[in-house]
This record gives C-alpha cells, structure tokens and sequence, in this order.
C-alpha cells in the first residue's frame, strides 16, 4: 500500500518535471529572437508541410462530417417537424465544437506526429547536436518555426473544416433531401452569432494549435534517441495531444457557452 | 525553383483560410447584415420575458427591424427591463403600439413582435413602449387549464357552460 | 593572450562527472598538444564521446575545468562560446548531415551561421572544402543520396569550413568498410599536416588509431588507465592496455559476466 502510494509521488513528480521541461523549452524556442529574413523562410517552408500537407485529409473529412450531420440531423429534426432548423444545427455544431475539436485531433494525428518523428530523427542521427556545436541554436532554428507553423495553421484548418462541412450540410440538406435553400441559410444566419460562436471558434482552435504543436516538438526534442524511443514518442504526442483538446475543449466550452 | 512552388501552395492555402472565414462570417452567421445598420434605443417593460435573449430579433409585421440589445432587471419597477434597438429607418411606430413576446415555431425561440398602433406622435430614442405582452410561460397556462378545469366541474350541476379555454393573452397592466 | 606554441590547445584537470548517480569520470588530467593527433581510446560505454561535449561546452562536467586556448569553456556565456565554437569542428559518429539540406547548403551552414560572406565568396568556399574531400562533384545532392562513407566526408567538409582550430572526431572510422576508413585515415592525416590543425580522435578502431595518432590516452574504470605514443603503449607493461591493444576477449576485463559458480546454476555437484 505504501509503495502505490510512493509511486504515484513519484509519477506525479515525474509528470510535473516534464512539465517544467516542457515550459522552459517552449521559452527558449520562442522568446530566442528570430533573424527575420532567413526565420521567414524557414517559416514558409514548415507551413507548407504542417499546414498545406494537411489540407486534403481536413477538407474529406469536414465534408463528410457535414454530409453526416446534415443526414442524421434531418433524421432527428424531421421527427418534430422542424426540418428547417438543420441549417442552424449543422453550422452551430461544426462553428462552435466539431471544427475546432476534430480538426485539432486530426493535426494532432497527422502533423503533431509527423513533427515528432521528424525531430526525434535528427536528435538520433545526432543532426541537433552537431547544429549546436556549430554554434547555431536548434531552438531556433528548427523549433520555433515549426511552432509558429502549428500556430498559424491550425486555426486556418478548423475555419475551413467548419466553412466545407457547412458546404456538405448544404449539399445533403437542400440538394439531395429538399430543404428549401432559402430556409435552410435563413435559419442558420440567425442563429449562428459571429463573436459569440464563430469567434470563440476560432479562439478555441488557436489554444488547440499551441498546445498540440507545444506537445508534438517537446516529445520529439525530449525522446530517448532511438528508433524505439521516437515510435514511443509519437505515440504520446497523440495520445496526450488528443487528450489535451479534448480536455481543454470542455474547459473552454465551459468558460464561453456555458455562461461561467 | 522549388521555394517559388512552395510559397505559392502556402500563399493558397492562406487564401483559402480566408476566403472560408469570409464564408462563416457572411453566408454562415449573417454578419454583414447586422453590422451596417445604424439604430436608435428603445426601451420595453415585460413581466416575464420567458426565453427571450440579448441579439433576438424584434420584428414588425414577421419584418426583422431590429434586435435585442439588453435585458436586465428594473430593480425600481420589479419587472425586466428590455433595451431594443430598431433601425433608423424604421421610424414611425406610434407610441401606442404593442410590443409581445412571441415563439417562432413550436419549440423555437423567442422574439419580439410589434404590432403598430393609431397614434399620430412617433416613438423616438431612448422613448419607451408602453403596452406590452409577456411571455407564455407553459406552467401558467397549465395551472390556468387545471384551474377552470376544476372550477367547471364543480359547477357543473348548475349546468354552468363553462369557457374552459383559459385565457391565452394576459394583458398586462402596470 | 600570449601564444606558447608549446602549450597543449585543450587542458583537462580534474575532471569529475556523473550520468544518474553513476561516476563516469573521477579527477581526468588530459593535455591536446598543438598541431598534433591526439586519440582518446577504450572500450565501448567509457565516456569518449562524452568528453568530446565537455571540450566542445555542450555538456558541463560535475567538477573540473575544460581550457581551450587557455578559456574555460565549462564557464562561457551563450555568446563567448558561439565565438568559441567557430574555432571548433567536430565530425559526428553519424555524419549527422541535415537531411533537408542539400551537401551544398550543409558546407555553407557554418558560413551563414557565423559570417557575412557575400554568395559568391561562400560558393568558392564550398567548392574548396568539398574538392579537399574529395566530394565537389556531389555539391548538388541530397544526403539520403549519398553513401555512408560519402556523407562522412561531406559532413567532414562541413566540420573545415571555418578553418578551426581544433577538430574533433568521434567514432570516424566505425562500421566503414576498408576502403573508406583508408580515405578517412589520409584525409586526418593531410589536414594535420597541411594547415597543422589540432585533432582529437575518438575511436576504439585499434589499427586505423594507431597508424595517426601521435598520442593516445586509453580511458576505462572512470581513469586513465594508459597514455603515451602509439610505440610506448605497445611495449607497456600494463595488461590493461595490452589486452585492449591486442583486443584479446579475456584480460583485466573479464569475459564473463560476475555470476555464481556455473557447476552451482547447473545444479551439479558442489
């Protein structure tokens, strides 16, 4: 009984240490002044493959996320005869939680770990260790880019996840099951408030972006050098990434919808 | 070479943020509509506002003329204050008229309706409107059914013709 | 700063270092002379690569002081050891070539990191370094294009640009086959008498070490165990370095593992 208990002392120090690792680095990585020309082109480069590669799976899956909830809300809706409320329904549901929470979870999978794989390859094959001794500073030069990269593109991708997946409750509503257009946009525009829906949207998508970037770079900066210990990494980048959004999005959803 | 392709998949991709936060801005939430209205303050008394929230609309005629722009509780009056804001250009209601507290649809949400009076002098800013119908508040309606449910049984030897309908529209007097 | 020709460009005294309660290292004197081969040996798990950090400030030891040129490179603020650190190349075990630049762009990395050179200047640069290794015509690949010997010799390449005076090399001649371990071997011995660098070789590779070392330190059990040049350490008397010299499998090393009695595992007799 006492050694659970002392375990627990110990993982919780543990968990706590990482955290203020993670802290100072994150420090380091940002406020390190950048040299604007050749930072800019860095930062060029990491948006292109942080954000643009992951373009195609946020655009299939919003619009299948809209496809189905346009279906499955017309179901629902139907049943009290307020057919005309899917618009309201569709673009509330992917504005204020699916866009900004999926979207997130997908980066998450997709970018966060193609980050930490990335970074924990070159801490094995010793390439930030040699940036160093050349005098460069790897925070610099290879984190912070990166860092802003995430910041940058994932509010962009939950904007355009929400704005395609309100294309595809559109396409399933009036299109295929006959929802006068008129209503179905009507509806939506009354309802869906800019500030307080679509603004905290996004707001909610750039605290995702911080953190899963933030979660994503240090467990690839932090990794046991090895093929092993990079897979283990990528694993808890997603698993903690996802757990964070998911986590955090209750905390959020609290503060700005729930009237605290 | 290859930077110049680079930077243009990131320029598009920031083009097509955009162009999608437009989208949500406009088509989506309606924004434009609601920024570019100039309007003037008028002031309302409910006894019950029952769902009726800060940005519904108030309309005239099933005409959006404006929104709610605060609700909070007359402390002197003992009752809700509600502040509407009612375009510019909609600047001859009388100031007899009629402002109710309404539902869109079965289950939808409340909004305000007026309906125009007779009266020659216009309401201005910062006037109030005097007449005014709360909400239905579906407990009182219910309590009002059983009630004169209850009261028509009891008379009902007397061969009372009861009115069982209970009166749907309180006016209300201040 | 007066200049002794004589004096050694990199002076260990007493060093002590430990990874996670476990000393690695107890009171190491180490001297690096000028213009000379100097190679840190032993056998795998001792430290050498961790004293190549020390010199080179990415690690700081528990105790001790690490001088180069007469600076205690252990004590540098961020600044004072960017300055440093242009003096000092260092070849990695893995070549550690930045997979997204090109061998180009990885020759000029320290150039644009610690100069203003206008881009004519740093292609000329380039060019020179890569010919010294014998790589320009390669200037425009990628590493995951290049073999494992080539990208050693780029990422050697690399380590020259500055000019520096001290070059360090980890493990250069691991897992090579002959031919490129031969290259590796004349390439440190040209620079050592073209332009008189100073290099510090890590290795446990015994020939290769001994062939360009002009002094060698063989380092086990948190010491030193054995120094002196490639001649005097093969006429000592100490079985340590002769074991390890002559890579013989059982020795002051043992090569079995402490374990009980093996007729006891077995169960047989007593």
């Amino acid at each position: 009984m006492l050694e659970l208990i002392r375990q627990l002392g110990a993982t919780a120090l543990a968990r706590l240490q990482s955290l203020g690792a993670a802290s100072i680095f994150l420090w380091q990585a940002l406020v390190a002044v950048p040299q604007p020309k050749a930072s800019f082109l860095l930062l060029i480069k990491q948006l292109y493959s942080v954000g643009v590669m992951s373009l195609p799976i946020i655009l299939v899956s919003g619009l299948f996320i809209g496809l189905v909830l346009g279906l499955q809300g017309y179901n629902i809706l139907v049943n009290y005869g307020s057919e005309q409320a899917l618009g309201t329904m569709v673009a509330l549901t992917l504005v204020r939680e699916l866009g900004p929470v999926v979207t997130a979870l997908l980066f998450a999978g997709r970018a966060g770990s193609a980050l930490t794989a990335e970074i924990g390859l070159m801490k094995a094959t010793e390439q930030l260790a040699s940036m160093e001794m050349i005098g460069v500073d790897p925070l610099r030069r290879i984190i912070a880019p990166r860092f802003w990269a995430g910041f940058i593109s994932m509010p962009l991708l939950a904007i355009i996840f929400s704005a395609i997946g309100v294309i595809g409750g559109m396409l399933v509503g009036v299109d295929w099951l006959g929802i006068y257009s008129g209503s179905f946009w009507a509806n939506m525009q009354n309802s869906v408030e800019f500030y307080d829906d679509v603004v905290n949207g996004i707001v909610k998508s750039v605290v995702f972006g911080i953190t899963v970037t933030w979660i994503a770079l240090f467990q690839g900066y932090d990794c046991i050098p090895t093929s092993e210990g990079i897979s283990v990494a990528t694993t808890r980048t997603v698993v903690y990434g996802s757990l964070a959004v998911l986590g955090l999005d209750f905390i959020l959803t609290a503060v700005m919808f729930g009237g605290f | 070479m290859r930077t110049r392709s680079l930077e243009l998949a990131v320029g598009g991709f920031l083009i097509i943020g955009i162009a999608a936060l437009f989208f949500l801005a406009i088509k989506v939430s309606g924004l434009s509509s609601e920024l570019s209205q100039p309007s003037y303050k008028v002031y309302v008394h409910f006894q019950n506002i029952g769902g009726l929230t800060v940005r519904s609309k108030v309309t005239m005629s099933g005409v959006t003329i404006g929104r709610v722009a605060d609700i909070e509780l007359d402390k002197k009056r003992l009752n809700a204050k509600v502040t509407l804001e009612i375009y510019n250009d909609v600047n001859e209601i009388s100031t007899d008229a009629v402002a109710s507290i309404l539902t869109a649809g079965l289950l939808g949400e409340k909004y305000i309706g007026i309906v125009p009076g007779a009266d020659d002098i216009f309401i201005k800013n910062g006037d109030e409107i005097e007449q005014t119908q709360s909400a239905l508040v579906l407990e009182d309606l219910i309590g009002k059914f059983l009630f004169n449910k209850a009261t028509e049984d009891k008379s009902s030897n007397s061969n009372a013709a009861a009115t069982p309908a209970p009166a749907a529209n309180s006016q209300d007097d201040f | 700063m007066p200049i002794n020709d004589e004096s050694p460009l990199v002076s260990i005294r007493d060093l002590s270092f430990s990874r996670s309660e476990r000393p690695i290292f107890e009171n190491i004197n180490l001297d690096v002379a000028r213009g000379k081969v100097t190679a840190i040996m032993g056998p795998s798990g001792c430290g050498k690569t961790t004293m190549l950090r020390f010199i080179g400030g990415q690690l700081h030891p528990d105790s001790g002081s690490v001088l180069v040129d007469g600076q205690n490179v252990s004590e540098m603020g961020r600044k004072e050891l960017f300055v440093a650190r242009a003096k000092m190349g260092m070849l990695f075990q893995s070549g550690a070539l930045f997979s997204d630049l090109s061998v180009y762009e990885n020759v000029a990395f320290p150039l644009r990191a610690h100069t203003q050179l206008p881009e004519s200047l740093i292609r000329e640069i380039v060019l020179l370094k890569l010919e010294a290794v014998g790589l320009r015509g390669a200037v425009k690949l990628m590493p995951n294009e290049l073999s494992g010997g080539m990208q050693r010799r780029a990422a050697l390449a690399r380590a020259i640009t500055l000019d520096p005076e001290l070059i360090m090399y980890d493990e250069p001649f691991a897992g090579q086959d002959p031919m490129v371990k031969g290259v590796l071997v004349t390439l440190i011995r040209t620079l050592r008498e073209a332009l008189g660098i100073t290099t510090i070789v890590v290795s446990h590779d015994i020939p290769e070490t001994l062939q360009i070392a002009d002094y060698i330190y063989i380092i086990a059990n948190k010491g030193i165990i054995g120094q002196g040049t490639p001649d005097e350490l093969r006429h000592s008397d100490s079985p340590f370095v002769q074991q390890f010299l002559n890579g013989a499998p059982d020795g002051p090393v043992r090569f079995h593992y402490p374990a009980a009695s093996y007729a006891q595992e077995l169960g047989v007799g007593v």
